[in-house]
Order: C-alpha cells, then sequence, then structure tokens
C-alpha cells in the first residue's frame, strides 16, 4: 500500500523547506496520523521510510519517540487528560476519574463501544486554566465534573467525523 | 498596587489581535522598519539587545544580545545560518508563549526578523509543540499574511533583506525544548540532546551557525529596537531588565498570565494579580518558575522575583511560572507528579538520568502513599548526587535532581506549617507524608519515620524492586520486538538471550526512551546473558556480523543520495572550530 496522492504531494512541498529531506519527518508523521486513522501502523511507517530515503527502523525509532504519535489504534475521540502539577492540583484525578466513567474506557484504553480512547497526557500548557484535557486538538479548559460530562456527551452525540 | 508601564500584552487585549490589521493599527512592524529604512546596521540592532540587558526568557536567563553576537562573521564563514524559535513551551507551569502566540503571532514574526537582521540570516525556523495547535495555527496564517505584504521573502519592504520563515511541529516531547534537542528534532530525528560544545552559534542545525532563542525573548525585541535600550532597562531590576510574563497557577484565586516587571515580590505577584490563595486557605509552598525550579516554603514568599532573588532564595527563576501549594496540598504527591513527568521525559541517553528519575519517582510514590524509610533520604541524595549538577548531556537530569536537593534556608516556618496541615485525602497517614515531607524538603537527616502501616506486619515498607524481565528496571516490562525483523534472523535468536550473542539491539516500546532502534546509532545496550526476554535483532541478515549493506549506503557520502549531494552541508568543513566566545550556558530548562 502506497501512501496518498494528497499526502505524497504536500510531503514534496514540505521537504522544499529544510535543505535536508529527512527533517520534514516529523510534520510528515503529522500528517499521515491525522489523515490514516489517528495511528502509524507499520505499514505508514514503511511507506514513510521509503519516501524519505531511510530504514523503517529509523522511522520507527522516531515514531515511537514522540508521545503524540500513537502506535496502536485509537477509538473515534481521543482524550487527553494532563495530570501536571497545576492540573493535579486543580483536580485532574478526580477529572479523569469523571471521564472514565463517562466514556467508559480505562486509562490508556478505549471504550467498549470504540468511541472513546483516555489517556493521561503530561503538561499541555494549559496551566492557568487547569485542569484541562484536550479532546480531538482542542484544549478544554477550566472544567469540573459537570462540565466534563457536557463536553463528553456533546462529542458523542455530535456527526461530525473527529 | 505599584503602577508600571506595560508592552507585552497590550495588544493581546484587543479583538482580532492576530491579524496584520490590527498588529499594523498598534505600531506593528514599525521597528522593522526603522531597522530596513534607517538605515542600521547588524550590529547596531544586535548592541542595542546587547545594552538593553535583555536576559532569556526560556528558562536559562543568558543575555539575548550577547547570544546573538556569538553568530559567526558572514564574510568568514559563508555557511548557511539559521534562527529557531523556541516554541516548545512544556516547563510544568509554563503557559506564557502561548498567550503570545495565540494572540500576536505578528509580535513574534516582527522579532524574529529583527533577530534575522541582525544576525544576517535568512532562514528562521518556528518549532511550535505539537499540542498547541491554535497556536499553530495562528502564527501560520500571520506567516501567510506577513508574505503577501511583503514583509516576509524576498525584498522585505523594498530593501535588499530577505527572510524565510518555516513553521514546524513538535510531537510532544519535553526534552525538545533543550536547545539541542531542539536541534536534532528539526533535523527530523529523536530529540537527543547533544553534548556541548559545539555550541549551536558554532555548530547547529546542519552543522550551521544556529540561535535558538526563546518566543518571549524574540517578542521583546521590536519594542527594545524601537523605544531603546534605556527605555528597557528602566524596567526591571538592574541585572534583569524589562517585564516578564508571570503563569500564576495552582492554588490561586485568578491564574492567569499577567504581564509583570521584574523585582515585584512574589507575595506582590501572588496578592496583587492572581487574588491570592484560594477558598481563603495559608500558602503552604511555592514553585517560583515551574517544576525544574526547586520549590519554597511559605515563609520565603516575599522573595524579589528576577534572576538573582530567586537564585539567593535557593532555587531559580526559570520561566517566571509560579505555581501555589495551598496549606492542604501534599508535597509528596506533588513530587511524586514532578518526578514522574521527569522519569517519562527523560530521552534515556544518559544512564544517571535514565535511571535516577525513575529510582527518585519510585521513591516519592511510595513516600507518597505513606510508606517512606528513613533510608530514603539517604538514598535520594545519594541518586541526585549522581545525577547532577552537569554530569550529563543536558539539563534535564539537573532539573530532576534539583528537587530532591532543595534546602530552604528557614527551614523552621514550614516545619510549622506542615505540623498543622490537614493532608487532603483523608485515608492517606497524615502524619508521616508530614514528615516525609519536612525531612526531603529541608534534609533534615534524622526524622525517625514510623512504620509504615500499610506494609506486612508493620515491620518494613515495601521494597523497590526491580523488574523481573527487564535489566532496566523498566516498568511495564514489556518487551516488543521492532515489525522488522526478518524469519531467519529470528529462528537464529534463542528465547533467551546468551552470552553468544555478543551485543544486541532491542526495542522496548514500554518507555519511548528505551527504544534503541535506529540504525544510524551508536548507542544500544547490551543485555545480561540471564535476561529472560525475546530480543530480535533490529537488522536483518547482516546481523550481528556488522552494520547492513543499507546502513553503509546511507552513511557514507560516496553512497550519497544524488539530491543530498547537491546539499551546501555535504560541501563543509567536517571539523568547523567554534568561535572562542560561545561560551553559553546550560540551559536551565530542558
Amino acid at each position: 500500500m502506497a501512501l496518498p496522492q494528497k499526502l505524497i504531494d504536500e510531503f514534496n512541498v514540505l521537504v522544499t523547506h529544510y535543505p535536508e529531506r529527512q527533517a520534514a519527518l516529523i510534520p510528515a508523521l503529522h500528517r499521515c496520523q491525522e489523515d490514516l486513522g489517528g495511528w502509524i501502523s507499520p505499514q505508514i511507517m514503511e511507506d514513510v521510510a521509503a519516501y524519505f530515503e531511510l530504514e523503517p527502523v529509523e522511522v520507527f525509532g522516531v515514531v515511537t519517540f514522540y508521545p503524540m504519535f500513537r502506535t496502536t489504534p485509537r477509538g473515534k475521540h481521543l482524550v487527553s487528560v494532563c495530570h501536571n502539577i497545576s492540573c493535579t492540583l486543580r483536580g485532574a484525578e478526580e477529572l479523569l476519574a469523571k471521564v472514565c466513567e463517562v466514556t467508559g474506557a480505562k486509562v490508556h484504553g478505549t471504550s467498549p463501544d470504540g468511541q472513546f480512547t483516555v489517556e493521561r497526557v503530561e503538561c499541555q500548557g494549559a496551566c492557568a486554566n487547569a485542569p484541562m484535557f484536550d479532546l480531538d486538538g482542542v484544549y478544554h479548559e477550566d472544567l469540573d465534573a459537570a462540565k466534563a460530562e457536557q463536553i463528553l456527551r456533546s462529542a458523542l452525540s455530535s456527526k461530525v467525523k473527529a | 498596587m505599584k503602577t508600571f508601564p506595560t508592552y507585552l500584552l497590550d495588544r493581546t487585549k484587543l479583538k482580532d489581535s492576530h491579524t496584520l490589521a490590527v498588529y499594523r493599527a498598534n505600531g506593528g512592524y514599525k521597528a522593522l522598519e526603522q531597522v530596513l529604512k534607517k538605515p542600521c546596521t547588524p550590529d547596531q540592532v544586535t548592541q542595542v539587545v546587547k545594552d538593553s540587558g535583555l536576559r532569556g526568557r526560556g528558562g536559562a536567563g543568558f543575555p539575548t544580545g550577547m547570544k546573538w553576537g556569538f553568530m559567526p562573521d558572514p564574510k568568514k564563514d559563508p555557511r548557511p545560518r539559521y534562527l529557531a524559535v523556541n516554541a516548545d513551551e512544556s516547563e510544568p507551569g509554563t503557559c506564557k508563549d502561548r498567550v503570545l502566540m495565540e494572540k500576536d503571532p505578528h509580535g513574534l514574526i516582527e522579532g524574529c526578523l529583527i533577530a534575522a537582521y541582525a544576525m544576517r540570516l535568512s532562514t528562521v525556523y518556528i518549532y511550535v509543540r505539537g499540542e498547541y495547535r491554535v497556536s499553530y495555527d495562528r502564527v501560520a496564517a500571520a506567516i501567510e499574511e506577513a508574505r503577501k505584504a511583503n514583509l516576509l521573502g524576498k525584498n522585505i519592504l523594498g530593501t535588499d533583506f530577505t527572510c524565510e520563515m518555516w513553521m514546524h511541529k513538535g510531537a510532544g516531547a519535553y526534552i525538545c525544548g533543550e536547545e539541542t534537542g531542539l536541534m536534532e528534532s528539526l533535523e527530523g530525528k529523536r530529540g537527543h540532546p547533544r553534548p556541548k560544545p559545539p555550541f549551536p552559534a558554532g555548530s547547529g542545525l546542519w552543522k550551521s551557525p544556529t540561535t535558538v532563542n526563546n518566543v518571549e525573548s524574540l517578542f521583546n525585541a521590536p519594542y527594545i529596537v524601537e523605544r531603546g535600550a534605556d527605555w528597557f532597562k528602566a524596567l526591571g531590576t538592574p541585572k534583569s531588565t524589562g517585564n516578564f510574563l508571570c503563569g500564576v497557577s495552582g492554588h490561586v484565586n485568578k491564574p492567569g498570565v499577567y504581564e509583570v516587571p521584574f523585582g515585584l515580590t512574589a507575595r506582590e505577584i501572588l496578592e496583587e494579580f492572581a487574588g491570592g490563595v484560594w477558598k481563603g486557605r495559608k500558602l503552604k509552598a511555592w514553585f517560583p518558575g515551574g517544576s525544574s525550579c526547586g520549590m519554597l516554603p511559605a515563609s520565603m514568599i516575599d522573595t524579589v522575583m528576577d534572576h538573582e532573588g530567586t537564585k539567593n532564595a535557593g532555587s531559580m527563576f526559570g520561566t517566571g511560572a509560579m505555581i501555589i501549594l495551598d496549606e492542604t496540598a501534599s508535597v509528596a504527591q506533588i513530587m511524586e507528579v514532578t518526578l514522574r513527568f521527569y522519569d517519562h521525559e527523560s530521552c534515556g541517553q544518559c544512564s544517571q538520568c535514565r535511571e535516577g528519575t525513575q529510582w527518585l519517582h519510585q521513591i516519592f510514590k511510595r513516600i507518597a502513599r505513606g510508606a517512606g524509610k528513613q533510608e530514603d533520604i539517604e538514598l535520594m541524595s545519594s541518586l541526585a548526587n549522581g545525577m547532577a549538577p552537569g554530569k550529563t548531556i543536558c539539563a534535564l537530569s539537573d532539573a530532576a535532581a534539583i528537587p530532591t536537593r532543595a534546602r530552604a534556608p528557614s527551614a523552621g516556618s514550614l516545619v510549622g506549617t506542615t505540623a498543622t496541615a490537614t493532608v487532603a485525602r483523608a485515608s492517606r497517614p497524615t502524619t508521616l507524608i508530614d514528615q516525609a515531607e519536612v525531612a526531603w524538603t529541608f534534609g533534615i537527616p534524622n526524622v525517625a519515620w514510623p512504620k509504615a502501616p500499610n506494609s506486612p506486619k508493620g515491620t518494613s515498607a515495601p521494597p523497590i524492586t526491580r523488574s523481573p524481565t527487564c535489566s532496566r528496571n523498566c516498568r511495564a516490562r514489556r518487551y516488543s520486538p521492532s515489525p522488522w525483523r526478518t524469519p531467519s534472523a529470528h529462528a537464529r535468536m534463542p528465547p533467551t538471550a546468551t552470552a553468544t550473542i555478543p551485543s544486541t539491539k532491542f526495542i522496548c516500546t514500554s518507555r519511548p526512551s528505551h527504544v534503541v532502534g535506529s540504525m544510524t546509532s551508536i548507542q544500544y545496550h547490551t543485555i545480561a546473558p540471564s535476561h529472560p526476554v525475546t530480543i530480535s535483532a533490529t537488522d536483518g541478515s547482516a546481523y550481528p556480523a556488522g552494520r547492513s549493506s543499507a546502513h553503509q549506503r546511507s552513511t557514507a557520502s560516496a553512497g550519497r543520495p544524488e539530491r543530498l549531494k547537491s546539499c551546501p552541508m555535504s560541501a563543509m568543513p567536517t571539523s568547523h572550530k567554534p568561535p572562542p566566545s560561545t561560551k553559553s550556558p546550560s540551559p536551565v530548562r530542558p
């Protein structure tokens, strides 16, 4: 399976920004993860490696180094709950428990209906608006249990593709 | 409340402040015009920034003008030159650059252009952390606007100054906020910091002269150029000039990012800006500048918030991000969270950091659940001595060790506070934790710790166990092979590693920092013969005789792809000597 032509075209533009081709690897992996199912499969790694003239294992090394790249499939929605200092001080653990309760997913797991994957993450840079979570790339800040539940339920009912 | 002039956040309060129209209507790009049309020489611009005393806002507080001055003279050194903007803001407690990028992206672009002019370079990379999607989009849109208005690209504003700017998205690794880690990441590799020297000004991105500046540092540049060094020096204290963005978070009434001059006390910032400690409670402890700076007790809240004041207090200024803990907070729990963070973020290059952060995390975890042992203080101290100072490639190890080495001069008052504190979770054995807190925070060696109530027969606390399956004490105890093993290589592997395999590359997916998959990397680990983990060679047929032919192809210069041969970098001398003046400090914030 080769990468879609649309992505190849984007990569062709990306690599012109740098003197060496490999520099565009991380932005390219982001694009792959966004467009090709929310995670980076071994097949994608091989295809990307072929594009960048690298060994697949070098791409594997990069993918596994960065926490934002997922090497396992995820649910339709991804909830990343910050549990660093400022968020912990303002109730991140309680928020996480609530998120797990509402979604039915375990921490770092996916809910049985495949809708939500919940993970705990390190500082997201929203310390002044703690506690927070990132739902499908959108920050939701100054949360409490009720607010969190409402946001998650509306994500569930929305027809928009995550 | 003291009154003082503000500038950093003035525009962010306007509607549509992220657009070019609003930026220009409020004095935007005036400084750039002033520089390009007056005209000033690049050295004059650098000199003004030097005179202003502007210190980097990314954590280390290194003078920005001096850093710019380290770039070699382009007449003597024809290599391409780069400016990398460090927008990988991930120090816990810090959320200031995000405000600037989201609300005032053109301010950053103008700062970059002035820096590029001063350092005579024409390529700028803005490395934004991957989670900051709004910041990324806003800055990217601003770059497009600027390009259309001839503020970026060729012959900017009709002069012969040319500068290109590209966005680059990170992927969630804290270590990429360290300048050399950032450069590795920008080159498309794992964010492993590089040993220094060579310093970035001598050999940075693609072995070319590079300067890495924080967003807020660059954001100050247009104001300094436009209003002069004397105006800037009038703000703040003699050695820490200007205003800075102070993020206040944690147990306060009004958490937020506030613009304040250097020289206010932490109490003034806490009470006059952030509305004091929340719920009418008392202060217990506070971080002056993000998690990498040692925690200070409530008694030291009158510390002056500048580089000197915080240093004298036994901590650091860092990014100026105050985290406030009220009297109900458990210091032990917060230390556990802090060390969990460093444990997670250690890149795994240096053994003392990779192992030390894990050990410290486990010790704090034990203390936080009420099972601390008296030996723990000694153990932490010995671990911290092995990790810091300056014993590793970057400063992450130092940052992780600092909290455990914190020694507040006036311990007495916190002892009083802790003794009367009510710990948030009633189920936790209060006295034990409080004693533990006092002991480790203030280095009181002979606290008699009670026996842990939850340990078997109350005799001793549960030991820190090493994983039975991983020689590297990997928590998840789960090794998985790289997907790229060939059946033949796998077949040659015995189910457990034996001494017949002299050195084996392996992949551990449980912990990114353990992943040792790159064929180009010289870093690999040997596994003890008794290691009962299934090991797979990452390299196929050539294993273990040596490097694969594919690897040789990718590294040997003769075999480089045609496209790379034309790259100017390949023509560069390999032994470039950095200029003698490149004494840049090790960054505080990795």
